[in-house]
């Protein structure tokens, strides 16, 4: 009878197994794997970090992180090479030091933040197009910028012939556009840079490039 | 059945409860405002054949903040504009734009940390607010209490350029109210540096109520920018002065962080939309004001909708197109253009949806020729800024207001929200650390809910203040969360509990690490250059949101139409579906660009609510239609369309009653036995203007100025049915 009853169970499990949506399916492994890393320690959260689901890995990083720093920095340092990209956001963040001052995601250009305590040298303020800027010979510095104000346009930036940056208003939102250029700019000569909208037409706009020297 | 009552008991509470002293319009009280705002004298009869009951202008008069006086029109002259008003049944609301004005910030501007002045008024300052408050009051007294002015509104447009401002009192006030000195990381910016930037913000992104910079940045937006004080200020002296309760409105009130307190305790929060590309995007923006609404007891809701479009968005001055239109020979250098007629109507449409006490339309000079000189003004046509466009949107705007506004709007007022399934979390802690929010207007998070409209989840937009104070809705099944990067603490524990009781988090991989989403958010990525091509991925996007959810939740209903979108609301055991149809292409106005497809075509479809139902009514075409009961209980009609237009569909337990009428001296009384339906109704009497009403809980009571004569006949808008009664 007992025996019955498990044939009818199981046969009754795998007919609903079989009927579940992949979004069912992805539900119910997320939440077994909530509960299971609750229940456990350190050790539990672990067994996540290498789970198929991106977002349980992401979730047991941060777990992990909580239960016991070192172990979740450790686990972080390797899961910077991760295939998933909002994985390694995680880990690039917990392995970053944090230095107080900076304002790199602020709406306002660094020369304006009086908050910050580093030293801004404004090098072109000017309306181009198809604009060519010079670049002084290196100096120390963390940081250079390239700021065009509140724009609600999608823009495209092109420095020395590198898609140096897009800014997009339906996924950026109506914010000032200004980004990290250091890794395009050529110190000591000088520097081609255009923009144009999503169509590849130019655009007439204002530009700062800044230079910014934390630490100081 | 707890559930039931549950959201039963949620759905009579959503519907704020309004403040009875303050006026509805003077012709019907409980109908909507239809508000016209700017305005030229000579378009008054026009306005009020196209069905607007009030106009709101700051035409009259202007303070001048260096001589201190009221430089008002005579007061002959005003009293005769008023009576003009009066006369041809509109009411009238002043808009007060004192301390927003060049003159009065160059002498009140906010000061920023190294002493240069911002373009905007200090209103925390005591000097700046004494002397806006001082016109505030001269204003006032220039109406000499004309019965005419039933409102006011105090500023606009004022907080989108609000930072803190470093003179000494600001410091002060900011230690009175929380004994802490200004953080030193505040700026002119009026949002906090983002987390990575800030050493001890906590690692999982989960902040105290406490935290430094949260409290300051909370305490700078709800009292620190001095506005929400101003508003409600201003707002009191009028009142004083005019010895009675106004309508009183600031806009757009949600262009701030999610944080309640936005446009003090003014009786109602309004805020504009421009509808393209999609003009049920209103849908999102009136959610987020009934959130901001939630703060403050009582406040109600308008919605107003551009007649003005951005060029840029539309048909850009730079892009050369074959087929041109003839606006564009005329009007070459316009950048506000006419609104197009189609998007208008479903715009309308969008806004009947909702439970709304005052729907508008801006501006004057886009729907009216101004060019022409007919209306008493001679604008150059090659002139920048607004231009009349598009002669059709006045028109559609009046017909939609005579054929369904006017008629149905006591009974749009009156139907309340449903209880939240769908909640869309919009995080304050988020907006300030880590520069997100929608700002009322635009992104990813608003981008976002206009996806969640189109899959009909009808998201209630959920803030952290109200999960603090009331905690997460028993009603919500899922939550959205968009750009949720940092969260209080209260809002992250009050979601672990949520997903503990079996509710569903849908949410983005900026999300707070703590907590593992159920599922995935997918959006769409919008191209303004390709209105089609957006427009399929919304679409698509929207279609597969529903499907992602299909398992968990369904809507409270839904259409086999992508283009068909719907919206419902519940009084007791009936439900009203609004079914819109956004099937467009791009015409010969401004299609040419293929941004925005303007034009509305022909559909039909099936369209459904999840409920047994006994009787359809169509309220606008007053009648009875077929339906049909679908196995799984929901109720399904066709509907058709000759173009993008709205339907308002009536679902009840069962065939509605006869109601019956009778006139005693000056009392006419309607009585019915449908106690759970809100059924509209049109009264006519002798020398009176048809009376449009409602009868809630089987009655309704017209108390008129003089005994009725003569025969009164009494219409039944959702079945077509008239009862007569007298000679």
């Amino acid at each position: 009878m007992n025996a019955r009853l498990f044939a009818l169970a199981a046969a009754f499990a795998a007919l609903t197994a079989a009927a579940a949506t992949p979004q069912e399916d992805a539900v119910r492994h997320r939440r077994a794997a909530r509960e299971a890393m609750s229940a456990g320690g350190a050790d539990a959260i672990e067994r996540f970090l290498h789970d198929a689901d991106p977002g349980v890995r992401r979730y047991a990083l941060a777990r992990l992180f909580e239960s016991d720093a070192a172990k979740g920095k450790a686990a972080s340092v390797q899961a910077l090479d991760d295939p998933d990209d909002a994985v390694k956001a995680l880990a690039r963040e917990l392995t970053r030091e944090r230095k107080p001052g900076r304002r790199a995601a602020s709406p306002l250009p660094l020369s304006q933040d009086p908050a910050n305590d580093h030293e801004v040298i404004r090098l072109k303020s000017i309306a181009a197009e198809g604009e060519s800027f010079v670049m002084p010979a290196k100096m120390a510095c963390d940081e250079v910028e390239i700021w065009f104000g509140e724009t609600k346009q999608h823009l495209l930036v092109w420095v020395n012939d590198v898609l140096a940056a897009e800014y997009d208003p339906a996924v950026d939102g109506a914010r000032d556009f200004r980004f990290d250029a250091t890794k395009v700019v050529k110190w000591g000569s000088e520097n081609k840079m255009w923009v144009t909208d999503e169509r590849g037409k130019d655009k007439w706009l204002k530009f700062s490039v800044e230079v910014i020297k934390c630490g100081q | 059945m707890r559930a039931v009552i549950a959201a039963l008991a949620l759905s009579a509470a959503w519907a704020a409860a309004a403040d009875p002293s303050v006026p509805g319009p003077r012709q019907n009280p409980d109908d909507q405002f239809r508000f016209f705002w700017l305005y030229k004298p000579s378009t008054l009869r026009v306005l009020a054949a196209s069905g607007f009951n009030l106009f709101m202008s700051d035409c009259f008069a202007a303070y001048n903040p260096r001589t201190g006086r009221y430089d008002a029109r005579s007061a002959a002259e005003r009293k005769k504009w008023m009576d003009d008003v009066s006369a041809v049944g509109l009411d009238y609301m002043e808009q007060l734009a004192i301390p927003q004005r060049r003159e009065f910030v160059a002498l009140y501007p906010r000061i920023n940390r190294d002493g240069s002045a911002c373009d905007n008024a200090d209103m925390g300052w005591e000097v700046a607010m004494t002397a806006a408050v001082r016109g505030v009051r001269l204003a006032a007294e220039s109406l000499k209490r004309h019965p005419a002015c039933i409102g006011i509104e105090p500023s606009s447009e004022v907080r989108d350029h609000s930072r803190p401002s470093f003179r000494e009192d600001f410091a002060r006030r900011y230690r009175a109210a929380t004994g802490e000195a200004v953080p030193p990381e505040v700026d002119k910016n009026r949002v906090a540096p983002h987390y990575l930037q800030l050493a001890d913000f906590p690692v999982m992104r989960i902040v105290d109520e406490d935290y430094r910079l949260l409290k300051f940045y909370k305490w700078f937006w709800k009292k620190g920018d001095g506005w929400n004080d101003y508003q409600t200020k201003a707002k009191e002296v009028f009142e004083e002065v005019l010895g009675r309760k106004l309508v009183s409105i600031y806009d757009p009130v949600v262009r701030t962080p999610p944080l309640w307190g936005s446009g003090g305790e003014l009786s109602h929060n309004n805020q504009w939309t421009y509808p393209t590309p999609e003009p049920y995007n209103i849908h999102y923006v009136i959610s987020e004001q009934q959130a901001m609404a939630r703060g403050m007891p009582g406040q109600r809701v308008f919605s107003m909708v551009q007649a003005i479009s951005y060029r840029s968005r539309l048909a850009p001055k730079d892009v050369k197109v074959e087929n041109e239109p003839a606006w564009l020979r005329e009007r070459p250098n316009v950048v506000y253009m006419t609104t197009p007629p189609d998007i208008m109507r479903e715009a309308l449409w969008t806004c009947f949806s909702h439970q709304l006490d005052g729907i508008g339309i801006y501006a004057w000079s886009a729907l009216f020729d101004a060019t022409s000189g007919e209306w008493g003004e001679k604008r150059d046509p090659l002139a920048a800024g607004y231009q009349f466009t598009n002669g059709e949107t006045i028109n559609v705007i009046s017909n939609v207001f005579n054929r369904v506004g006017r008629r149905l709007g006591p009974l749009f007022r009156a139907i309340p929200e449903r209880a939240p399934e769908v909640a869309m979390l919009e995080s304050y802690a988020s907006t300030f650390f880590a520069n997100r929010g929608s700002w009322g207007w635009d992104g990813f998070i608003y981008q976002f809910g206009i996806q969640a409209d189109a899959a009909h989840l009808q998201p209630y937009v959920l803030y952290e203040e109200e999960i603090a104070r009331d905690g997460i809705p028993p009603t919500v099944k899922v939550i959205l969360a968009p750009h949720c990067d940092v969260l209080t603490r209260t809002t992250f524990e009050a979601l672990v509990a949520f997903q503990k009781r079996g509710g569903l988090i849908v949410a983005d991989n900026h999300f707070v690490p703590g907590i593992l989403p159920d599922l995935p958010l997918k959006s769409f990525r919008r191209t303004w250059a390709d209105g089609a091509g957006s427009d399929a991925a919304l679409k698509k996007a929207a279609a597969e949101l529903k499907s992602d959810l299909a398992p968990f939740y369904r809507p409270p209903s839904d259409s086999d139409n992508a283009d068909i979108v719907t919206f419902v609301r519940t009084y007791r055991t009936s439900d009203y579906l609004f079914a819109i149809n956004d099937r467009r292409e791009f015409g010969d106005y401004v299609g040419q660009w293929k941004m925005v497809k303007e034009r509305g075509c022909a559909n039909s479809g099936k369209v459904s609510v999840r409920r047994r139902a006994g009787a359809v009514y169509d309220l606008v075409r007053h009648a009875a239609v077929p339906f049909r009961v679908l196995p799984n209980g929901d109720t399904e009609v066709e509907v058709s369309y000759d173009t993008a237009d709205g339907k308002c569909l009536l679902f009840a337990e069962r065939p509605l009653g006869p109601l019956a009428l009778e006139v005693a001296g000056s009392r006419i009384r309607v009585t019915g036995g449908d106690r759970d339906v809100l059924v509209p109704i049109a009264i006519r009497a002798k020398g009176r203007p048809t009376r449009f009403a409602v009868v809630a809980d089987g009655e309704y009571v017209w108390e008129t100025s003089a005994p009725v004569e003569g025969e009164v006949r009494l219409v039944n808008l959702a079945d077509g049915k008239m009862v007569k009664c007298g000679e």
